[in-house]
């Protein structure tokens, strides 16, 4: 096994969790026009609580289940604040809003695991026969493997099944959707929920490859947020872009300055936004 | 000949569909109707008519649910729908064409036509004749059905959302201004079909149109709307030939 | 200001400023990096407060400012001018890496400045962790070594010097902020359009807020380096960028001091009472969350407009005045409007190229395309000066579009304006607007947070002279402002507008709100005032009035092009009146002849179909 096809495994690891918050940045800001700052804070949340279920002995299809439920609560209470309590805001009050929830995540992180990093034991086994592939951690196969598969069946479902083309058209125009009959309000409540569980699946698949802090949530959003962007606010854009972000990363830090490697990313993100706008930003444009 | 209660009442023992009373209806602070009153027997295709400002989409918008009611009661068979959610006015067979269409634009024209069959729990087979059934009376739609909405004339638009509201099997169907931005002969078009649901299909119509004229070809009777109160009701005809109608649009 | 307010702060300065009587040196020295931080605060209240500008990474330049005075300090030399040196240094590169993120993050939504900062974050915080000579991960150390003065005389030095920069800067972003800078920024946060087409570069202006912001967070990093001795990339991370944005969101955006507040309870609470510690993170992000659903003006906000209503419940009290709307009477009776208020400095005069009977606006054949959709197909119309000129035609005519390519809001697909004998057509609404074109909105434009009088004020923007920086330092006090002010207020009267001069647009009739957006155009001076729908919502009475005034004001000699649906008032008052109809020039004319054509009135009733 070359060094580089590890180290391209390493990144493609990291760009899994970017891929899985970039997509549920996409959902919800489809849906609601919002950047979901707390993605980040979710993703700890279910890294988190599996960290705790699986010190109680927890079996594993138990914690699935209640890591699942905790996200879909925490979802729906995000819509809550967001699009009932604060329903009149500003779109950017509202990305104030979703930094807020971060903190306050983050503060009940603090509380309850307190402020030292920690992680849990794998629990897809080392042992596992998987061919060529032997060289290869089976935790971030699957890590890489779930995100995969749920960047592409949730592309599936808003692409090829009704009820995500309803989804869709509630995101596009709700106005339009409502007329039609179709239940907005629950479409827009199901972004969040959805965007939810996929942070906590992400949780639960990385919880054991990373060390988690209360502290790292914006800064995964962030990098979740500039997945979504370069994959330009698509599903499998975002997949894509997500992987990619922690290949370049990874390839960075060790062929290039392991220092600079933020500074890179950041520098993309960057040079992305002016490039794809295009030529005509010199001004709000004239229509 | 006095314009206001002629034709009003008359229509024996005909059921309402869609009743109005004493709305008083605005955005936020700002006040735009001012008490209105208005029916719907089955069958009719009334007219909302006046000038612009004086509050017909606000009626409309109100009648659909997109709009907040300070007074009064808006009635669907009977029903009181005043908590009722746009979605849901839409399901029990109140269709609203609203002004500007609001396609799915970035959908094909199956795609939207789908949408309001989605949720009546109909397999394959039943939902694809019933979307037939829209394609036979626009023959157009049928050759562009995989293409984006948002890709069509402005004629072909308009015939998208009118299906689309006929799928939901309306009971009542507000159409707002149809006639907008369109080409007189696609609108010639439109409001022949607009009679034809009416007589083959028994929907009621409730049509606003700034363009009296053109109401007149098919509407039974009409309410013209002045500075958000009912300045006139009653027969067509003899709305039209009415000075004080004219005056109110014309304001001289 | 007020006395009561001028007491308060003096008095608040003197019972901070007698701290060291009785403070520990480390109490000192804590209340002195409050004082600090206070100021980095500052800043960021400047650019989202003000200017609506949402930076998540404001700590970027509070960590450049005290690396630049740290590395200043440690590896050049010591002493008190090293020092001085490292404040302007750090406060001058703060302000250009302020620019290059405002450059760049201005150009296109809010959104995307606020994610500029956030890179921004990233990119620095890496640079600094990352590089040997800014001492990596564990930064700089020993900053104040070989002062040669006492650290103790040295901590007394920088505690009033932060207190008086925090006051010094609280007092002059506040004066700021209700002069004509601040006030235009403060449209621009949610009228960028009507900003722009009262002679006000959005664009501009928001980067000199940011820069400014930038060298104010510089500045304080440099005293914080000074006070602590020490360096961090902490300093310049994500964690602090949130801290400072707590701060001044939970002290009340747009207050300014309400910093003080801000940061006593984000970082002061921590350190006073232990306990919370753990806690501190949950409860500010609650906080935070409490402000932004219930009380979004925060602290110093709600407080201010606490103080505010008794004081006016108080005024009322005693002098009982007539209350709500117009008051006819007032108007009717008043004076004729003075249209060139004296004591502002006269535009400089726009060369009159044409002579007496050239119009002064010429549209000749103009086009405009939206995508597929021809709104507009080669208007001609000419509006003679001094004329009222009205633009009517059913919905959808195009006239609301006309009005914007006229204004430069759009620009036409084909054909050409001229105005004042100028071809104005490749021109920008700022430009236009201090050529001497002015305008209404037919729905918001009257800034929700600034009260009438403010918005009114905004009209004269184009003619005043006062500069960014000048506006800075002088403020409200400055002659422009207290002459705006008495013209605004003769204005107002004259519109019968003085009763609600103090209230907010939300809780004034629409119809009083449009007759203020009117006096807006009055204040401007412009030569071609266009009105868009300005009689909507107003009752038959206050339309009466509305005429008149327009009538006056076309004496005066400006021009008024004006888009109603009120026949009655057009017919009235018109001395010109152009009908569009589907985007096409149907007929112009006056009003005896549009209203007895036929074409016109078959336009409106709409036309037959062929069966």
């Amino acid at each position: 096994m070359s060094l580089f096809t590890l180290i391209l495994f390493s990144g493609l690891t990291m760009g899994a969790i970017y891929a899985l918050l970039g997509v549920g940045i996409v959902l919800i800001r489809n849906a609601t026009g919002i950047l979901n700052l707390a993605a980040g804070d979710c993703f700890l949340i279910g890294a988190f609580l599996s960290i705790t279920l699986s010190r109680l002995h927890v079996p594993l299809a138990v914690i699935i289940i209640t890591v699942l439920a905790v996200q879909a609560i925490l979802g729906y209470g995000i819509d809550f604040i967001l699009e009932r309590w604060m329903a009149r805001a500003t779109l950017v009050i509202k990305l104030l809003g979703t930094v807020a929830i971060a903190v306050v995540l983050s503060g009940l992180e603090l509380l309850l695991w307190g402020r030292n990093p920690t992680t849990m034991e794998r629990y897809i086994p080392t042992n596992f026969d998987s061919g060529w592939l032997q060289s290869l951690d089976p935790q971030s196969a699957a890590l890489i493997a779930g995100a995969v598969l749920v960047g592409i069946a949730l592309f599936l479902f808003l692409d090829r099944t009704s009820a995500g083309r309803a989804m869709r058209a509630a995101a596009t125009d709700s106005t339009g959707a409502a007329a039609s009959g179709v239940n907005v309000t629950f479409y827009r409540i199901s972004a969040f929920v959805l965007a939810g569980m996929i942070a906590g699946l992400g949780g639960l698949l990385a919880a054991p490859i990373i060390l988690v802090d209360f502290t790292m949530g914006l800064g995964f959003a962030l990098l979740g947020l500039i997945a979504a962007l370069i994959g330009g606010m698509t599903i499998l854009g975002t997949l894509a872009a997500g992987l990619t972000l922690g290949t370049i990363e990874a390839l960075v830090t060790v062929y290039g300055s392991d220092v600079f490697r933020d500074a890179v990313v950041f520098a993309l993100l960057i040079a992305y936004l002016l490039a794809a706008q295009g030529i005509t930003f010199l001004r709000e444009a004239r229509k | 000949m006095d314009t206001r209660d002629g034709g009003m009442g008359q229509a024996s023992g005909e059921k309402t569909v869609l009743k109005v009373q004493g709305v008083h209806a605005g955005y936020g602070p700002i006040r735009i109707l001012q008490g209105i009153d208005l029916e719907i027997r089955q069958g009719e295709v009334v007219g909302l008519l006046g000038a612009n400002g004086a509050g017909k989409t606000t009626l409309a918008r109100v009648v659909g649910g997109w709009c907040d009611i300070y007074e009064g009661t808006v009635e669907f068979n009977g029903l009181d729908m005043h908590a009722w959610a746009p979605y849901k006015r839409a399901r029990h067979g109140l269709a609203h064409v609203l002004e500007g269409r609001h396609l799915i634009l970035n959908q094909t024209v199956i795609q939207n036509l789908e949408l309001p069959l989605m949720w009546r729990g109909l397999d394959e087979a039943e939902r694809r004749e019933r979307i037939q059934r829209i394609f036979d009376m626009f023959p157009r739609l049928l050759e562009r059905r995989l293409q984006n909405t948002g890709n069509l004339s402005g004629g072909e638009q308009q015939m998208v959302a009118v299906g689309r509201a006929l799928l939901l099997e309306p009971k009542v169907l507000i159409l707002d201004e149809p006639s907008s931005g369109l080409a007189p002969l696609i609108v010639q078009a439109i409001f022949k079909k607009i009679r034809e649901f009416n007589e083959e299909l028994n929907i009621s119509i409730l049509l606003i149109e700034q363009n009296v004229k053109l109401a007149v070809k098919i509407v039974d009777r009409a309410y013209v709307l002045q500075n958000g109160s009912i300045g006139a009701q009653g027969n067509i005809t003899t709305l039209l030939s009415d000075e004080r109608v004219r005056t109110m649009y014309m304001g001289i | 200001m007020t006395r009561s307010t001028i007491l308060l702060s003096c008095g608040a300065l003197l019972l901070i400023g007698a701290s060291p009587l009785w403070m520990s040196d480390d109490l000192l020295r804590f209340t002195t990096t409050l004082l600090i931080y206070a100021l980095a605060a500052i800043g960021l209240d400047l650019m989202y407060g003000i200017a609506g500008l949402l930076s998540l990474g404001h700590a970027v330049f509070f960590g450049i400012g005290t690396y630049v005075t740290g590395l200043l300090l440690v590896k050049g030399d010591s002493g008190i001018l090293f020092a001085v040196l490292g404040g302007v240094l750090s406060a001058t590169i703060g302000g250009i890496a302020a620019f290059t993120i405002g450059a760049i993050g201005l150009l296109r939504r809010a959104q995307y400045f606020t994610i500029v900062t956030l890179a921004a974050v990233g990119i620095v915080f890496s640079v600094i962790n990352g590089s040997a000579w800014t001492g990596g991960p564990s930064g700089l150390t020993g900053i104040r070594k070989g002062f040669g003065v006492n650290p103790a005389i040295m901590d007394l030095w920088l505690f009033y010097l932060s207190l008086i920069l925090v006051f010094l800067f609280i007092l002059l972003i506040r004066n700021f902020k209700n002069a004509s800078h601040g006030r235009a920024l403060r449209l621009a946060k949610t009228l960028e359009a009507a900003a722009h087409s009262y002679g006000f570069s959005v664009y501009g202006n928001r980067l000199r807020a940011v820069v400014l912001g930038g060298a104010i967070a510089g500045l304080a990093g440099s005293l914080f380096a000074l006070s602590l001795g020490a360096a961090s990339p902490e300093f310049a991370g994500l964690t602090q960028s949130i801290d400072l944005l707590l701060m001044v969101i939970i002290g009340g955006a747009g207050s300014i001091w309400g910093v003080i507040p801000g940061v006593l309870i984000v970082r002061g609470l921590p350190e006073f009472v232990q306990a919370v510690r753990d806690w501190q993170v949950l409860i500010l992000g609650l906080l935070m969350l409490l402000v932004l659903i219930r009380f979004p003006l925060g602290i110093a906000g709600t407080l201010e407009l606490y103080w505010k209503q008794r004081a006016r419940l108080k005024a009322e009290a005693t002098k009982p005045g007539r209350h709500g709307g117009a008051d006819p009477d007032a108007m009717q009776g008043a004076p004729t409007i003075d249209h060139h208020p004296s004591g502002s400095a006269p535009l400089a005069a726009t060369p009159r190229i044409q002579d007496e009977n050239s119009p002064l606006l010429a549209l000749e054949h103009i086009g405009k395309k939206f995508g597929g959709i021809q709104a507009l197909h080669d208007v001609s119309i000419t509006v003679q000066k001094g004329s009222l000129h009205a633009l009517i035609g059913p919905n959808g005519a195009g006239k609301s579009t006309l009005l914007n390519c006229i204004t430069g809001l759009f620009r036409p697909t084909t054909g050409t304006i001229m105005f004042n004998g100028v071809d104005v057509s490749a021109l920008s609404a700022e430009a236009r607007a201090e050529m001497g074109m002015s305008r209404t909105f037919q729905l918001l434009e009257l800034a929700p947070e600034l009260t009438i009088t403010e918005n009114v004020k905004l009209g004269a923007y184009r003619r005043q002279r006062n500069r960014f920086l000048s506006s800075l330092v002088l403020g409200v006090h400055s002659r422009e402002e207290v002459e705006l002010e008495r013209e605004t207020a003769r204005v107002l009267a004259q519109y019968g507008l003085s009763e609600i001069a103090r209230d907010l647009p939300k809780t004034v009739a629409v119809g009083l709100q449009r007759l203020s957006g009117v006096a807006r155009c009055v204040l401007s001076g412009a030569d071609l005032i266009l009105l868009d729908e300005p009689a909507a919502g107003l009752n038959p009475v206050e339309t009466a009035v509305l005429g008149k005034r327009l009538r006056e004001l076309v004496g005066t000699d400006t021009t008024i092009i004006l888009i109603e649906h009120d026949m009655k008032l057009i017919m009235d008052i018109a001395d010109v009146i152009s009908v569009l109809v589907n985007g096409s020039h149907l007929r112009t004319g006056g009003p005896t002849a549009i209203r007895e054509d036929k074409e016109v009135i078959a336009a409106y009733l709409g036309s037959e179909l062929e069966d």
